[in-house]
């Protein structure tokens, strides 16, 4: 019977498995006040009201208090945590102070993070299409794509043209310490990129640290 | 006054565009929530900023190289040729105004400020009687190329009639591409829609400043 600091819901306690979970973690009633509280502590995850159905972003967005120059055609990608059976359609992003010049290839997607990374779904291109300043940019899978197993998975675009766009980002992290520690939760990977990267090519993972992008997952 | 940028319909990269969301805020921002028949979307805070015709400067030449920043290999490509430098960095619609004047009926060629031109090109220009020519971009793959067919003014020539047959192209233009990142595009819109096509010469050097990490990175450096 739970206590009064436990989780009443439905689900509370009665049909977790008592196997680890994807943190490396069994199961423990009381997470759930932990986890409330933590939520009103940093009460950041809301999203654009642009956006519909956000399931998963990379950070709080009141720590989106810096932007990060999106080299045109570089590839960006950051480190995410999804469960099995994480059903993705969009990749969203917050354009900032600059807007893209002359676009000629944008696209993003999703891609194994292993060894050997593996591209595992790609959005479609949407070419020349113009995206402003102070813009939520929104990418759509042809498909939506489910996440096969709980893991951590690198979430990437790429814009490319003349000049690239700003993002809303977290500030970079140190060039000594952490930012300088693989692997690099955030970062750009393949340079001079255009056209979509293949499903099941080889993914370049990032080698350096930069700006961790607000990413929004729906 | 601020207007949308896209209207249902019209393509927005590959996708037309099915639904446009457009109102001006109170606080005089406007928001404009745009998806295409992808999914894919955008939904722009933008501002009511003043996109009324001044003058920046008066047309002093026949060869404009409109900069924000300026850069060797622009300046190399020039040599021998008579430019007119003209800033367009305080706003962010002083390359139209600029355009706005340098539209006479008076020949004139672009050479924007991350290309580098060539002897061979400007020769190209003076000989070729079209209308309307341009050089495309070594960075473009071919179908960029086609895409950006009709709206590329980095290595532009315009000959006097086209100036006359469409006199208002630059002055009567849309609010929404007085801003320099679309103004090509609407150019480029409004000469097709007057029947014109532009005249493709070959290939420029569009360094793009990535020497120093590109256009946005020499700007602050400058700075």
């Amino acid at each position: 019977m739970a206590t009064e600091d436990q989780v009443t819901g439905g689900n509370a306690g009665s049909v977790f498995p008592g196997a680890l979970d994807t943190l490396n973690r069994a199961y423990d009633p009381n997470i759930g006040p932990a986890v409330m509280a933590m939520q009103a502590f940093y009460g950041g995850y809301t999203g654009p009201s642009a956006l519909t159905g956000v399931t998963a972003q990379t950070f709080p967005d009141e720590l989106a208090t810096s932007s990060l120059t999106a080299t045109a055609g570089t590839v960006f990608a950051s480190i995410m945590t999804l469960p099995a059976g994480f059903i993705l359609n969009n990749v969203s992003l917050i354009n900032a102070v600059t807007a893209t010049s002359t676009p000629t290839h944008q696209w993003a997607g999703i891609a194994s993070v292993a060894t050997t990374s593996k591209v595992l779904a790609v959005t479609a291109d949407t070419l020349t299409a113009v995206v402003a300043a102070d813009a939520v940019q929104t990418f759509a899978f042809a498909a939506p794509y489910t996440v096969p197993t709980s893991g951590q998975y690198w979430i990437f675009f790429c814009i490319a043209g003349t000049t690239g766009p700003t993002f809303a980002a977290a500030t970079t992290l140190g060039s000594h310490g952490r930012g300088n520690v693989p692997p690099f939760n955030s970062g750009p990977c393949a340079t001079g990129q255009t056209t979509v990267l293949a499903v099941g090519s080889t993914f370049t993972t990032p080698t350096v640290a930069a700006a961790a992008p607000l990413i929004y997952l729906s | 006054m601020a207007e949308p940028f896209y209207r249902v319909g019209e393509m927005r990269g590959p996708f037309e565009v099915v639904s446009v969301d457009f109102q001006v805020l109170p606080n005089g921002r406007y928001l404009e929530v745009v998806k295409d028949s992808m999914g894919n979307g955008s939904t722009t805070f933008g501002r009511d900023d003043p996109r009324e015709y001044y003058c920046v400067r008066e047309r002093d030449g026949n060869l404009l190289v409109p900069y924000t920043v300026r850069h060797p290999s622009t300046e190399a490509g020039l040599k021998g040729q008579d430019p007119s430098w003209v800033f367009v960095g305080d706003s962010d619609c002083d390359y139209w105004r600029v355009l706005c004047d340098w539209w006479k009926p008076r020949s004139f060629t672009v050479v924007e400020h991350d290309v580098l031109a060539s002897p061979e090109i400007f020769t190209a220009f003076k000989e070729c009687p079209e209308p309307w020519c341009y050089f495309t971009y070594n960075n473009f793959l071919p179908e960029d190329a086609e895409a950006w067919h009709f709206g590329i003014l980095g290595c532009t020539r315009f000959r006097t009639q086209i100036i006359k047959a469409v006199p208002g192209a630059l002055t009567d233009m849309e609010w929404r591409y007085r801003d320099w990142h679309y103004v090509s595009t609407g150019l480029g819109k409004t000469l097709r829609e007057h029947g014109f096509e532009p005249h493709v010469h070959g290939i420029v050097d569009h360094h793009r400043m990535m020497d120093v990490g590109g256009v946005t990175e020499a700007v602050r450096l400058a700075s």
